[in-house]
């Protein structure tokens, strides 16, 4: 197994009682990159990353983060990663400072004061680092608990669903303070099912469902498999410009749904144009665009839709 | 084995951060055994003249704060699992091990701490006095252990949490009045003397009422080797539940 990737596993499979959580998991995360595990509420996300972190055994299959096994090499695993968890850990009895100062310690870090300093400047918590942790609003917290996850500068950080639970304002902060970690070689390992989200943050996504990785590459090419985005022309006679969009230069597939022509391209906003000049002299009454995004790649992938509880339709 | 010591002090100083803000709670474990002295072992000591009955019921009340507060703080660790706080720790670079000793010496350290402030004060109106330091020293450490190790145990062993206020007073009730904590032991029926008899915290009671009043029922090293044993049982137990709780 290669050293330089951040995460590696090979058919990873967990099982409880009843339940496989995954069947047969392959990543492959590149160091530095932001990597998205997009999937339904139940895909075994958080199950694969609870494994990564060495808090949960495989039940087979192997698991390395930086050239690291996670079960047998636990010691040298764990100073390298961060984690941000989906349900609250922080100490809500103590202030923020407080909380990052103790898991300092653990970390054995020199020069605590400053370091813990400069984690909560980063994620804009200074003002109200003495504030006991029970009154920080949901964002506050998340943010915190980020600041702690970065404290000891690890190499790769675990974000299992962080924006569940926020409102949108808090939502679009969190999403900026992650943006600046891009660039500082930190490795960036998110669960989610929002593909908003995913679609945002990630340079790479894997598609979880059921267990197993559905589809794998950067959004750009997922949402591409999908066989690209949709531009719908509405014309008095559909049936005369069919021909004239399929044999028009980029046009994939056209077809007529009611008085309207549907056409995929490999990415309407550029091709919209050409599209339009093929058949304009027919008379277009009207034009809308969809272009593909991570939500049809999932429905592409999985043959399902996910709402916005994380659910399966 | 720095790292260790390091990763101990460094949850000792979290317990302490969390019990120091909890001031209504610290406060009620002085007042309550300082007020149970004057309210019950005060007018009790007029019965009869024969035992310096207020003394011996201060030395027994100091070990029941010290009981009940070390069975809650075995709870806490169970209710950090549950709100999800040991989470990062366990990530971290630290081991278990060190988790429960910190925990353990917190409670040990408080109790210390509680146990001289509330001598000093029963001590105004009381005959309890230091008679033999290292004696009451190595019970309230015994006791500590153990029942911290206990409150761990029965935390571990319910599927709700919340039950554990409860479900404690129903094994603690009968250790405390079959220990010797409110009348001498020799004076219960011989079936309740002879289950006082199997309960650890006789044990414990009667070498901390040696230590602080000069009196004793039991010999001196049963007290010690059942002490022992217990504290040493007991937390061995907890270790293993912790363990297999964390693993579910």
């Amino acid at each position: 197994m290669s050293e330089t990737l951040a995460v590696e596993t090979q058919d990873l499979v967990k099982h409880y009682r009843d339940v496989q959580a995954l069947r047969g998991v392959d990543l492959r995360i590149e160091s530095g990159c932001f990597f998205g595990l997009l999937g339904p509420n139940g895909a075994g996300k958080t199950t694969a990353v609870s494994i990564l972190c060495t808090l949960l055994r495989p039940s087979s299959g192997e698991a390395r983060v930086f050239g690291n096994d996670v079960v047998h090499q636990r010691a040298a695993v764990r100073p390298v990663l961060g984690i941000v968890f989906q349900d609250p850990s922080l100490d809500t009895e103590l202030t923020g400072r407080e909380n990052l100062d103790i898991h300092a310690r653990l970390y054995h870090m020199t020069g605590r004061k400053a370091q813990v300093e400069r984690a909560l400047e980063r994620m804009d918590l200074n003002r109200d680092a003495d504030r006991r942790v029970g009154t920080l609003s949901g964002g506050m917290r998340r943010r915190l608990e980020i600041a702690r996850g970065l404290l000891h500068n690890p190499k790769v950080l675990f974000l299992d669903e962080p924006s569940l639970g926020l409102d949108v304002h808090a939502r679009r902060s969190l999403w900026e303070h992650l943006e600046q970690l891009r660039g500082g070689g930190l490795t960036l390992v998110l669960t989610t099912h929002a593909m908003d989200e995913a679609a945002r943050l990630c340079d790479r996504v894997a598609i979880l469902n059921e267990g197993r990785v559905a589809a794998n590459g950067t959004p750009r090419e997922l949402c591409e498999a999908v066989g690209g985005d949709h531009i719908e022309l509405e014309l008095d006679r559909p049936q005369d410009a069919l021909p004239l969009l399929r044999s028009a230069a980029n046009v994939r597939d056209a077809w007529i749904e009611g008085r309207a022509v549907i056409v995929t391209v490999q990415h309407a906003p550029t091709q919209l144009v050409s599209v339009i000049e093929a058949v304009k002299h027919l008379g277009i009454r009207a034009v809308r665009m969809r272009e593909v995004n991570l939500e049809d790649a999932f429905v592409h992938a999985t043959g399902h839709k996910i709402n916005a509880e994380g659910n399966l339709e | 084995m720095t790292a260790f010591v390091s990763d101990v002090v460094t949850i000792l100083h979290r317990e302490l951060m969390r019990y120091g803000r909890d001031r209504v709670y610290l406060l009620g474990q002085i007042l309550f055994p300082v007020l149970a002295v004057v309210f019950i072992g005060m007018p009790a000591g007029r019965l009869g003249e024969s035992v310096d009955y207020v003394s011996f019921l201060a030395s027994g009340l100091l070990m029941l704060t010290v009981t009940s507060g070390a069975i809650g703080g075995g709870y806490t660790l169970i209710e950090d699992v549950q709100r999800g706080f040991l989470r990062p720790i366990l990530v971290a670079p630290v081991s278990r091990t060190s988790i429960v000793v910190g925990k353990i010496l917190a409670r040990l350290l408080l109790s210390f701490l509680l146990v001289v402030v509330m001598g000093l004060t029963l001590a105004t109106f009381t005959s309890i006095h230091l008679a033999h330091p290292v004696m009451a020293l190595a019970a309230l450490t015994a006791l500590t252990f153990g029942f911290v190790a206990l409150g761990i145990v029965i935390a571990t062993s319910l599927r709700r949490t919340e039950t554990f206020r409860t479900v404690a007073v129903f094994v603690t009730l009968p250790l405390y009045f079959m220990s010797g904590m409110f009348f001498p032991i020799e004076n219960l029926p011989e079936v309740m003397y002879a289950l006082a008899l199997l309960n650890p915290l006789t044990y414990g009671v009667d070498l901390f009422r040696y230590g602080t009043t000069d009196l004793h029922e039991l010999p001196l090293w049963a007290n010690g080797a059942v002490l022992l044993a217990f504290a040493t049982l007991m937390t061995a137990l907890a270790a293993r539940a912790f363990e297999r709780r964390l693993a579910g």
